[in-house]
């Protein structure tokens, strides 16, 4: 019996950790599915909940340490990264358990994020697919046409849309998410499938100018409110959409969530569509985001922890019942039969978004996972984002120079 | 069998034979009951403080980042710090850091000692209110301190900027802006540690005889005078302890820039105890982390060494 953690409550017992209370609720959604009380009835599931750093701080430390962790652990996109160095991997390898199951989910959302050397140590639920959102309202009071088809599209309604108190867009400058979405639609990533840093090359340099001239040259953007503990979307860049100085965006169905809570007066108005076509490639939409449920090796009841993993993720019991607690749109195909997913958004003037999204889906680009994920993006941050989005560098330089950064990481 | 009577007893305790010390009992007075009674906190002391202090210096010299085997790397986690421009860069900003606690925050603390227990604060009353007033900030949360500076640094509606543009000054982006965010982060600090050295201050300054600042001014010494020749002097060694206080506990700023700006942007605010976290937990290197911890360690020992010899020639 182990002090704490997978085991310490006995053979009965599953513990899960989590770092956000809606994710928690997808994994205490399946426990009172028929499928798990026949399988697993006796079983209790011990839920805790961290904030995120200090649950993914604290799972590093249990299972370097060798005791202490979870049966099944919620591991953020970002950080799965810290988990695959060195010769042991600290999760158990799903591959075999996963079996035909792979055929029934966009793997690009689902398990890419969680594979490491062919092998799937996670199985995320949430779709990820990058779409435009926009107020079609404004557009329309403008004589704008949409839906836009290309970026340059984009920049002429942005200029016409655009004045000293409302811009287009909201482009962030302390984190790298808008240039990761951009180079994927222009067909191109961070990392090649060896793992090794691309991110200097012509389309993701195509990307970060076209992010910097927005801002800096056609001034259709302006920069995104940021905090030190939310660099992505806080309270102060939601009031900003609230208060209408931004009226557009591109990001994931998780992103475009924020809009619906805090900026529900605009309902009716916005719409969305797919990436639009311009830059590079011109694929139509992006992966970003995702966290993905692992079973650590520490488990003592690694069947039962898979189970729960795969109710909660890879059924459509599990998956809509998510859907409805927190709009998550899945990675697993078959909920997309279900009436749920099939039904319109009013916020988004009816559109129906679960076959959107779906309809994107496969389109959605391969995610290339490396040792150094999380540190190389983090170094993007410094080292490009910051500086680039602030016109302190020039995208070209930023980008190349990343290069020596990434590749001094790899060897330590 | 020998007894002692009463008197004999009070005999000796008058000045006769004294008394032979009592031979404790195990268990007794003298005997194992008081080491038993500490025991407690040194075992908590040894498996929480010793043993991770002294595990950290056996990790510092091994490469281990990752999930498997430890390897021994010798000093090659020491001589890394040398050439990782983010960890000199840190080094940097800690630095400055500490210097502005030396430079800028002790003088200024011992201004308001001065000022509360002078002329400048006329009564008791004022005197214990500003005494409050100035000790708050020190035990306010840092995450309350953070979330209120975020307030007053704010770019669009925050009270600094909207003090500068009434007064018609340029506004600036304080968190995001790469050679002001040092400073912003400096302010801060300054704001909340002013309060507890300037008490420190004040105790000093308590102690200082008044017969002494008398007789200074019997002698026919001004206000002036007397503070450079007679209070300062006499205060120094509480500003010894200001000092090498205030640069032990710089080298390990950690929370203030961390809720503020996270160390950015690009790196500008990044501090030893940010980067240290940084390394352990999100780069999950930790035979390196434990060498930024030495490395921190070390510093503020030699710079605490230092200020105490200068201490210490300076008064021979």
């Amino acid at each position: 019996m182990r002090w704490w953690g997978a085991g310490w409550f006995g053979g009965n017992t599953l513990e899960f950790w989590a770092f956000d209370e809606g994710r928690a609720n997808l994994a205490r959604a399946a426990i009172e599915t028929d499928a798990w009380k026949g399988a697993h009835g006796k079983m209790k599931v011990n839920f805790r909940i961290f904030p995120y750093e200090q649950m993914h701080d604290k799972l590093l430390t249990s299972l370097v340490s060798g005791k202490g962790a979870p049966d099944v652990a919620d591991v953020e996109i970002s950080r799965f990264s810290n988990f695959i160095k060195g010769d042991e991997l600290p999760f158990i390898d799903l591959s075999d358990r996963i079996g035909d199951d792979i055929n029934d989910v966009y793997k690009p959302a689902a398990t890419d994020p969680w594979t490491w050397q062919g092998k799937i140590y996670g199985v995320g639920n949430e779709l990820n697919t990058c779409v435009l959102a926009y107020r079609r309202d404004l557009m329309e009071d403008a004589g704008i046409s949409t839906p836009f088809e290309t970026w340059d599209d984009v920049v002429a309604a942005g200029e016409e849309i655009s004045n000293n108190d409302r811009k287009m867009f909201a482009l962030h400058d302390l984190a790298f998410g808008d240039h990761y979405m951009l180079s994927q639609s222009a067909g191109t990533a961070y990392f090649d499938d060896e793992g090794n840093y691309i991110g200097d090359n012509d389309r993701s340099v195509e990307a970060m100018q076209f992010l910097r001239d927005m801002v800096h040259d056609t001034g259709i953007a302006g920069i995104a409110p940021a905090v030190a503990s939310d660099n992505w979307y806080p309270p102060q860049y939601r009031a900003a959409f609230r208060a209408e100085k931004f009226v557009a965006l591109f990001g994931p169905p998780w992103h475009l969530s924020f809009l619906l809570t805090d900026v529900p007066d605009q309902s009716g108005d916005w719409t969305v569509q797919e990436l639009p076509s311009g830059l590079g490639e011109g694929l139509p939409t992006a992966n970003f985001g995702g966290t993905g449920q692992c079973v650590t090796t520490q488990s003592q009841n690694p069947d039962a922890a898979y189970d729960l993993v795969r109710i909660a993720n890879l059924t459509t019991e599990g998956v809509v019942a998510d859907f409805k607690a927190r709009t998550a749109y899945p990675a697993y195909k078959p909920a997309y039969e279900d009436p749920a997913l099939q039904k319109p958004t009013e916020y988004f003037g009816g559109q129906k978004l679960g076959q959107v999204y779906s309809d994107l889906a496969p389109g959605l680009p391969p995610f290339n996972q490396s040792t150094v994920w999380g540190q190389a993006t983090e170094a993007l941050n410094r080292e490009v984002i910051t500086p680039v989005m602030q016109d302190k560098k020039d995208a070209q330089t930023a980008l190349t120079d990343l290069r020596a950064t990434v590749e001094g990481m790899k060897q330590g | 069998m020998e007894t002692r009577s009463g008197e004999n007893l009070a005999t000796e305790r008058q000045g006769g034979t004294a008394p032979k010390p009592r031979r404790g009992r195990p268990g007794g007075r003298g005997g194992m009951a008081p080491y038993l009674f500490v025991l407690p906190f040194f075992l908590i002391y040894a498996v929480f403080l010793i043993y991770p202090v002294l595990a950290a210096f056996r990790l510092s010299f091994y490469e281990s980042s990752g999930f498997g085997g430890d390897t021994f790397a010798g000093l090659a986690n020491y001589t890394r710090l040398l050439r990782d421009p983010r960890y000199l860069e840190a080094l940097r900003n800690t630095t400055l850091y500490a210097l502005a606690s030396v430079f800028i925050l002790s003088p200024l603390a011992l201004l308001v000692a001065i000022s509360i227990r002078s002329f400048v604060v006329p009564t008791a009353t004022f005197k214990s209110f500003y005494r409050v007033v100035f000790f708050l900030p020190f035990i306010t949360s840092f995450v309350v301190i953070a979330l209120m500076f975020n307030l007053v640094f704010n770019n669009e509606f925050g009270l600094l900027n909207n003090a500068l543009s009434s007064l018609g000054l340029p506004t600036l982006d304080w968190l995001r802006n790469e050679r002001v965010a040092l400073p912003a982060i400096i302010l801060v600090g300054i704001w909340t540690y002013l309060g507890i050295n300037a008490l420190y201050f004040l105790a000093g300054l308590q102690n200082v005889p008044v017969e002494v600042i008398e007789a200074a001014a019997v002698d026919g010494a001004g206000r002036l005078q007397t503070f450079w020749r007679v209070t300062l002097p006499l205060l120094r060694p509480v500003i010894l302890f200001v000092v090498v206080q205030a640069t032990i506990f710089s080298y390990q700023i950690f929370e203030i820039p961390f809720l503020l700006t996270g160390g950015g942007p690009s790196d500008s605010t990044l501090t030893l105890a940010i980067y240290l976290y940084e390394v352990g937990f999100r780069q999950f290197d930790r035979g390196y982390a434990a060498a930024i911890g030495y490395s921190m360690a070390i510093i503020a020992i030699v710079l605490a060494a230092v200020q105490l010899l200068a201490a210490r020639r300076f008064d021979r």
